[in-house]
């Protein structure tokens, strides 16, 4: 099995996340402790110890230092030219993928959706969005 | 290989959570919260789910929500992996709607987040509190700070708040009401703060609830009375008229008061 490359952030700290799944324990993980990012998230103290104790359950390699440097660091030095990212919503997030863009291939992996759509659901008011999520998470 | 690896096994979770500080020193260090990290901690809540009872409790601080937020905020379980334990439980997801809806809120905001990155920081609409932006301040008062407002409600819940990172939404949502509309402070200030102090703060799920009681993001201003907070706190909460003056009303003597320019 072919080892990859893959960074996690805080938004899928999960074992079970696509990203991962599948993909066996050959695969590298790593978590960039970002002062930078975390800073900037406004994450307190609480909240760091929280991720920090899901990351060491997780097994994970944790990296002290600026996410994109360190990592087009390291695959650099390992060879590998694809690096496997969860998908985030977050525009600091989807602002560093789109650096590591600059130097690696990137495969972004959604996580499983509560709720799937052919077309994008009208996001005005709750109301207008359950009107369409509604039907399809409450069929029995 | 010049880049420096962290510690990930430790004797105890206090030499953990020191290591984590001495890591982060741009963070004010406190004690770690009551709610651990992990996978184990999420299937734990998970295992203890009780739907049915949820759509019927949900609302008291003593009833029977899951905590799951913080697991769910980090990915350590998903939004679908809560639904389908939920629905194995019930069989008809019918019996468990709120349940659900509650998941798809957490769905919703970050769809929102998605299509708008712009709306986290900035009023999506105007408030309709007869207030402009500008009367709004834009700094936390240091007595909502400390905890120490005229209000010993409101002071329990921003204690249960720094103590624990972790804090009931229905008592979120009497604190963010609070600080917007009794202190006319801005939501954005508020926002802030309270996600500095929670474990599963988000921009969109954060941000956008203090919209949505600030009334930048709904029709009109959420707002509570002492005797709302008294049904649905437990003895534990200091309700009395005499400690919570500033709450007691009706709704619409307290609207009276608090927007008296709205129309």
């Amino acid at each position: 099995m072919e080892k990859r490359f893959v960074w996690i952030h805080e938004d899928a700290l999960g074992d079970d996340h696509p990203v991962r799944r599948g993909a066996g324990s050959v695969d590298e993980v790593w978590f960039v402790w970002d002062e930078h990012h975390l800073e900037s998230m406004g994450y307190g103290a609480k909240r760091l110890v929280f991720i920090y104790e899901t990351l060491c359950e997780m097994g994970v390699s944790i990296v002290k230092g600026r996410t994109a440097t360190v990592l087009t660091r390291y695959a650099a030095q390992q060879g590998y030219d694809t690096i496997w990212v969860p998908e985030s919503v977050n525009p600091a997030l989807q602002a560093i993928t789109e650096d590591l863009r600059a130097e690696l291939r990137v495969e972004v992996v959604a996580d499983t959706p509560l709720v799937q759509f052919e077309r994008p659901p009208n996001l005005r008011r709750f109301f207008s969005y359950w009107k369409t999520a509604g039907p399809r998470l409450m069929r029995p | 290989m010049d880049e420096t690896r962290l510690q990930t096994d430790f004797e105890s979770r206090e030499a953990l959570a020191n290591y984590v500080m001495a890591q982060s020193p741009w963070v004010t260090p406190a004690a770690p919260s009551p709610h651990r990290g992990g996978r184990r901690a999420a299937e734990e809540r998970l295992a203890a789910i009780k739907p049915r009872r949820y759509g019927r409790t949900r609302n008291h601080l003593d009833g029977d929500v899951t905590r799951l937020s913080p697991y769910i905020r980090h990915g350590v379980v998903s939004l679908r992996e809560v639904y389908e334990r939920a629905v194995e439980l019930v069989t008809n997801p019918e019996r468990c709607e709120k349940f659900i809806q509650e998941l798809a809120w957490r769905d919703y905001w970050q769809r929102v987040y998605a299509a708008h990155p712009e709306w986290i920081w900035s009023s999506i609409e105007p408030y309709k509190t007869g207030w402009s932006e500008a009367e709004y301040a834009p700094t936390l008062p240091e007595d909502v700070r400390a905890g120490e407002t005229p209000s010993a409600c409101i002071n329990s819940f921003i204690h249960t708040l720094c103590d624990t990172g972790y804090l009931h939404n229905h008592a979120r949502m009497y604190l963010a009401s609070y600080v917007v509309h009794w202190r006319r402070v801005s939501w954005q200030a508020g926002a802030k703060w309270m996600m500095a102090q929670l474990l599963d703060g988000d921009p969109a799920s954060n941000n956008l609830s203090w919209q949505w009681v600030a009334s930048t993001f709904s029709r009109k201003p959420y707002i509570f009375n002492l005797e709302n907070v008294r049904r649905y706190t437990g003895a534990s909460i200091d309700t009395r008229t005499e400690t919570n003056r500033e709450l007691d009303g009706s709704y619409a003597d307290l609207s009276s008061r608090l927007f008296p320019h709205r129309r």
